[in-house]
């Protein structure tokens, strides 16, 4: 065997030998200005193995020579970074072979893609590489994060980590905004950014580290360091056709260690929801919402929902925000931030809707054509003092919050033609202290308080005599004013000690809470001889309202590596005392409830967690559900109540399943949650020519609600491309009272969505997104269905080219498709050009929205017995011009 | 070549490329290797090689020191202890040089010519990582070295010296396994600039090797008579008074072709 070897190398050497009359293949290469490139590999490659036969690099002038033995089969390359490859098959007689070579973008092979750290877990942190996911046309942070597998972002801005929204928003460790985050997303360059970071089991509080449970996720944006160096910002603007559809923006943002700073000034009048921006988006801190939940107001227009397209198609606003925040580091651990947001809003609602009541025995319908103007001003001031160190937590947050809004609106319905206006202030005070201190090396010590004021003042005009059968006895009259006015003040303090023992940490919390709510509100008519009468006692409040409450909170929380547990055990004694001047009535209740609530958090794997919760509370009405006057909220709903303050008893129970891989880019989660609510009362609506009167009837009132939710998210690397699924399922059981007919209704949603996001080729990238919404409504005491099931089909699609380095070119189509009774179809188009100018970071371009002149929206909607037919405004052909920059 | 033209032309890594550098240091102790993450940062016209445990530990420690970060938990932060390779190599390919970076208290830098390096190319392939490699080979510094190289990745680069091939070195190793460079795989640390070390000297090779040697030789003797310790050291101002010996049994170059 051996020799046999030798004898075949010897053979092969020989003809090698023999063979080798050498060629010498030169040739320069040059850039596409004809400047000659110096360093670039030039090889001879077989062109069935595409193995390398021999090779040369260029020298200074360009130049290469390569010597070769054979040219058959054989093919000359030439890469080099930056530009395009070239490859040429070698002929006979040709020994030159020039090249120039086109300037590209060069990406890396799909293999080693796939080894790079797109993201990456350590511990309980996930990092996503935002250089990686950033497309040609994303300019903010907000355009990158939408896009990362496991991470979504709602409508109105929350951003969700594998199913959950997360509990706080940093920039490089700071907390400047709070939880009016969204104005951070929307100014923070995309390119200031290297990774964005999710903190998984976030415990914002430092001393609380590895001690306290948290199943909350926090996310930070780790900057660049040159971002840190020096303020800067960016802006851009947009003007055009119809006259004043204009968007004009501009940031200052710096990220010095001394100072930190996020302001901006922006202008839309193209259906930007600049709200949002200043919009609470944290719905975990309960210790923050506790006084908040009564804070609604008691007078509105009928307005309605807003339609499931995106907002720059159907607001027609006029809105300006200054939103100030900084931050100074006052020391290692200690801050001051303030936040200031000024908003002033012109909104123009154009909207028509159709009402059919579906009641046992009689079939109800109602229209309403409505044009409302309102005019907002909202004025937001917030300081927050912090100190986080590892054995101190101190904050103070004092929050000034105002608003002033007023209305007019011309209705038209189905009695009548009128118009309306309304008018509310809001003011809202309120100090937030939290103090945590370590007491040796096991023992912790809580001191809170909330102190809160709240003073809102409403009055509504409805231009005509309404309803003068039960308001006026019978007689005619001109105009109807509804006033009321509410005003809380409410305290909150609460003192807990915690040991850690071992893995255990007990808690014990002792809370006492005050408030005092009083409302007014009173009804006049202007009577034919221009008098203005009082509607009488019937419709006339003056409720008082004093609670107190203490409550003893033994806690218990315990953690493993693999294992997590909360359980806490709240007992509360409430004492409650009302009384109305007008309706003549004192009461006072004491009661006692407990309200357990345990958590536990298995950690099955690296990737898996199963989380379970569960929860008993006991709460009451509300006391605005203690107005026995009657008020009229709008001009259709009339609300009296019972002056018997209700307990209610709320069960809860979850069940999520979360997993996530960071190394396959891999995140799914389930959830299931099952909700037990008993009541002693149901609210009754009756219809009587035009009004829906609205009152609360004892009855065993049962709803169930069960919940289940998926959402499913992964990176393909060979595709460049993210999925995210989710399906949404809910089944409602509950009563309803219309016309003093008792109905148990079943209403059941599912939503489906698909989003695939998918940037395979640096000059193509789209995004498709696919809703599917089913609903059905089930009377279960007639055994019938209510109306057809209502199927809504939601595509949304965009797709962006860039046919040159810094030019692309966007399109963006919305199709809806409901199929009902009438099937309703929507094509929504907005087209797109950009062009960067080289070398700078400053845009032009063209934007054209609702291209085919779409100019209305009509979608139908169900409601336990209520289907209804919404018609909406729709934004014309709207051009403009847009330029962007940076400084 | 100027060292403060190189600073000028600080570019921005297009790639970044890790390495696993396994080196028999004690021939007596075979199957013994030292080994450390080394990172090749690759720009359009220049590239550095240097120790990626380095800068890993580097910026866990700039992130300790930014402990104002509240969401870093820095308990499980575990900062290497062990020596680190702090020698770089700087190539210019415009210039058509290799700056050899050397670290002793402080560092030191002298040119060499890029990749002058005489390599036989075979038809052999296999796939390595995923990536379509080829093979070559070469004698250097008196050894003989088997590269596998892969033209999917079109910078004609490799690990520490070796580069020049149609494509990036993907694997090398001398032919007694002392010496090896192993791909990891590709990592992006965006923004990292090519940089020179801020505080460096010129130097020579024979300089540097004579202190080095001293210094291993005697390392008290000679923090004595470079009059400071962690100073900015003049390597000629003591290399005469100090005898040198080898004291690495292996090291990576056995000669100086």
């Amino acid at each position: 065997m051996k020799r046999q070897n030798l004898i075949f190398i010897f053979l092969f050497c020989f003809s090698f030998l023999k063979s080798k009359a050498q060629i010498i293949i030169t040739g320069t290469v040059t850039d596409s200005a004809g400047s000659s490139l110096q360093n670039v590999t030039v090889s001879v490659i077989n062109t069935e193995t595409k193995a390398v036969r021999s090779f040369a690099i260029t020298n200074a002038k360009g130049y290469f020579e390569i010597k070769l033995s054979t040219i058959s089969k054989s093919a000359i390359r030439v890469t080099s970074i930056g530009y395009q490859s070239i490859e040429k098959v070698i002929t006979e007689n040709i020994l030159t072979y020039n090249f120039k070579l086109n300037s590209g973008i060069y990406s890396l092979p799909e293999v080693l893609v796939k080894s790079q750290n797109l993201v990456t877990g350590k511990g309980d942190t996930l990092n996503y590489n935002v250089q990686q996911f950033v497309r040609p046309q994303d300019r903010t942070i907000g355009d990158v994060i939408k896009n990362l597998p496991g991470i979504t972002i709602s409508t109105t801005g929350t951003i969700n980590y594998n199913g959950r929204p997360i509990n706080k928003f940093y920039i490089d460790g700071d907390d400047i905004l709070g939880d009016k985050y969204v104005i951070g997303t929307n100014t923070l360059p995309a390119d200031a950014v290297t990774t964005v970071q999710v903190l998984e089991n976030h415990q914002p509080i430092k001393m609380l580290e590895n001690k306290v449970v948290s199943d909350n996720a926090a996310l930070n944006i780790k900057l660049q360091n040159s971002a840190k160096l020096r303020t800067f910002g960016s802006g851009n603007i947009g003007s055009g056709m119809p006259f004043k559809s204009a968007d004009a923006r501009v940031n200052t943002l710096s990220f010095k260690q001394k100072i930190k700073f996020i302001n901006s000034y922006s202008f839309n009048s193209i259906g930007g929801n600049l709200r949002n921006e200043i919009q609470s988006q944290n719905t975990s801190s309960l210790w923050q919402q506790q006084s908040n939940n009564n804070e609604t107001p008691l007078l509105s227009f009928t307005k309605l929902t807003d339609p499931i397209i995106p907002d720059r198609y159907f607001i027609n606003n006029n809105t300006n925000l200054v939103s100030l925040n900084s931050l100074l580091p006052l020391s290692k651990d200690k801050s001051l931030r303030f936040n200031l947001y000024w908003l002033p809003q012109k909104t123009i609602y154009d909207t028509k809707t159709n009402n059919t009541f579906y009641i046992q025995g009689d079939t109800i319908k109602q229209f309403e054509n409505q044009i409302s103007k309102l005019k907002s001003h909202s004025l937001f001031f917030n300081v927050v003092y912090l100190l986080n160190s590892k054995l101190k937590y101190l904050q103070n947050q004092l929050t000034i919050e105002g608003n002033k809004n007023n209305g007019n609106s011309n209705i038209e319905n189905e009695r009548n033609t009128f118009p309306q206006t309304l008018e509310n202030t809001t003011l809202k005070i309120q100090n937030l202290f939290l103090l945590k201190n370590t007491i040796g090396k096991e023992l912790y010590f809580e001191l809170m308080s909330n102190v809160n004021y709240f003073k809102s003042p409403e009055n509504m005009t409805i231009g005509y005599g309404i309803y003068p059968w039960l308001l006026n006895n019978n007689a005619n009259y001109n105009q109807t004013y509804q006033y009321a006015t509410q005003e809380f003040a409410t305290l909150l303090t609460e003192a807990s000690l915690s040991k850690k023992v071992k893995q255990f940490m007990t808690s014990i919390k002792a809370n006492y809470f005050a408030e005092r709510n009083t409302y007014s509100s009173w009804l006049n008519l202007l009577q034919p001889n221009d008098e203005i009468k009082k509607a009488g006692s019937l419709y006339q409040n003056n409720l008082n309202w004093i609670q107190q409450r203490i409550t003893i909170n033994p806690s218990i929380d315990y953690k493993n590596k693999r294992f997590q547990l909360s359980f806490s055990f709240p007992m509360l004694s409430r004492n409650i005392y009302y009384n109305n001047k007008s309706a003549v009535f004192d009461t006072t209740i004491s009661r006692i409830s407990i309200h357990p609530s345990l958590r536990i958090i298995f950690e099955l794997s690296n990737h898996v967690k199963l989380l379970l919760t569960g929860r008993r509370e006991t709460d009451f009405t509300k006391p605005d559900n203690l107005l026995t006057g009657g008020i009229l909220s709008n001009y259709r709903n009339l609300s009296q109540n019972l002056q018997n303050l209700q307990f209610n008893n709320i069960n809860t129970l979850s069940i999520s399943y979360l997993y996530r891989n960071p190394i396959k880019i891999k995140f799914f989660n389930a959830a299931f949650v099952y909700s037990k609510n008993l009541s002693p009362v149901i609210s009754s609506q009756s219809f009587n020519l035009g009004l829906i009167q609205k009152n609360q009837q004892l009855f065993s009132n049962i709803t169930q609600r069960v919940l289940f939710l998926a959402n499913f998210s992964k990176y393909i690397f060979p595709l460049k491309t993210t999925i995210k699924a989710a399906y949404n399922g809910t089944i409602l059981n509950y009563f309803q009272v219309q016309n003093n007919f008792i109905s148990n209704l079943r209403s059941v949603t599912h939503s489906t969505s698909l989003t695939i996001a998918t940037k395979p080729k640096w000059y193509f990238n789209s995004e498709l997104s696919i809703n599917f919404i089913t609903s059905l409504s089930k009377n279960l005491s007639i055994n019938s269905t209510i109306g057809n099931p209502i199927n809504v089909l939601i595509t949304n699609f965009i797709a962006t080219f860039n046919f040159r380095e810094n030019t692309f070119l966007q399109a963006e189509t919305s199709y809806i498709f409901q199929h009902s009774s009438n099937n309703n179809k929507y094509f929504l188009a907005d087209v797109r050009l950009n062009h960067t100018i080289p070398k700078t970071k400053t845009d032009i371009g063209i934007k054209a929205i609702n291209i085919f002149n779409k100019k209305r929206f009509i979608i139908t909607n169900i409601d336990g017995l209520q289907i209804s037919t919404n018609n909406y405004w729709l934004r014309p052909l709207t051009l403009l011009l847009t330029a962007s920059f940076r400084f | 070549m100027s060292f403060a033209h190189l600073c000028k032309s600080q570019e921005l890594a297009k790639a970044a490329f890790i390495y696993t550098y396994k080196h028999e240091i004690d021939t007596s102790r075979k199957g013994h290797y030292y080994s450390e993450k080394m990172v090749l940062l690759q720009g359009e016209k220049t590239s550095i090689y240097k120790s990626y445990d380095a800068y890993l530990s580097d910026s866990a420690l700039q992130e300790k020191i930014r402990q104002s970060e509240a969401e870093i938990n820095l308990t499980g932060l575990k900062i290497s202890t062990k020596p680190l390779i702090r020698d770089m190599v700087l190539k210019n390919f415009q210039k058509n040089i290799a700056v050899q970076i050397k670290y002793l208290l402080d560092y030191y830098y002298w040119d060499e010519s890029l990749h002058k390096i005489n390599w036989q190319i075979y038809p052999d392939t296999m796939t390595l990582k995923g990536l379509k490699c080829q093979k070559a080979t070469c004698e250097f510094k008196g050894r003989n070295y088997t590269a596998w190289f892969s033209s999917e990745v079109p910078f004609n680069n490799g690990p520490w010296k070796f580069g020049g091939l149609p494509g990036l070195i993907i694997n090398i190793s001398d032919n007694k396994n002392e010496i090896i460079f192993e791909f990891d795989g590709y990592a992006l640390l965006s923004n990292l600039s090519i940089a020179f070390p801020e505080k460096s000297h010129q130097s020579s090779a024979k300089e540097y090797n004579k202190a080095r040697d001293a210094f291993l030789n005697d390392p008290m003797s000679f923090l004595q008579n470079s009059g400071s310790i962690g100073g900015s050291v003049k390597l000629s101002n003591m290399s005469g008074q100090l005898k040198g010996r080898k004291p690495i049994n292996n090291p990576i170059e056995l000669n100086d072709n």
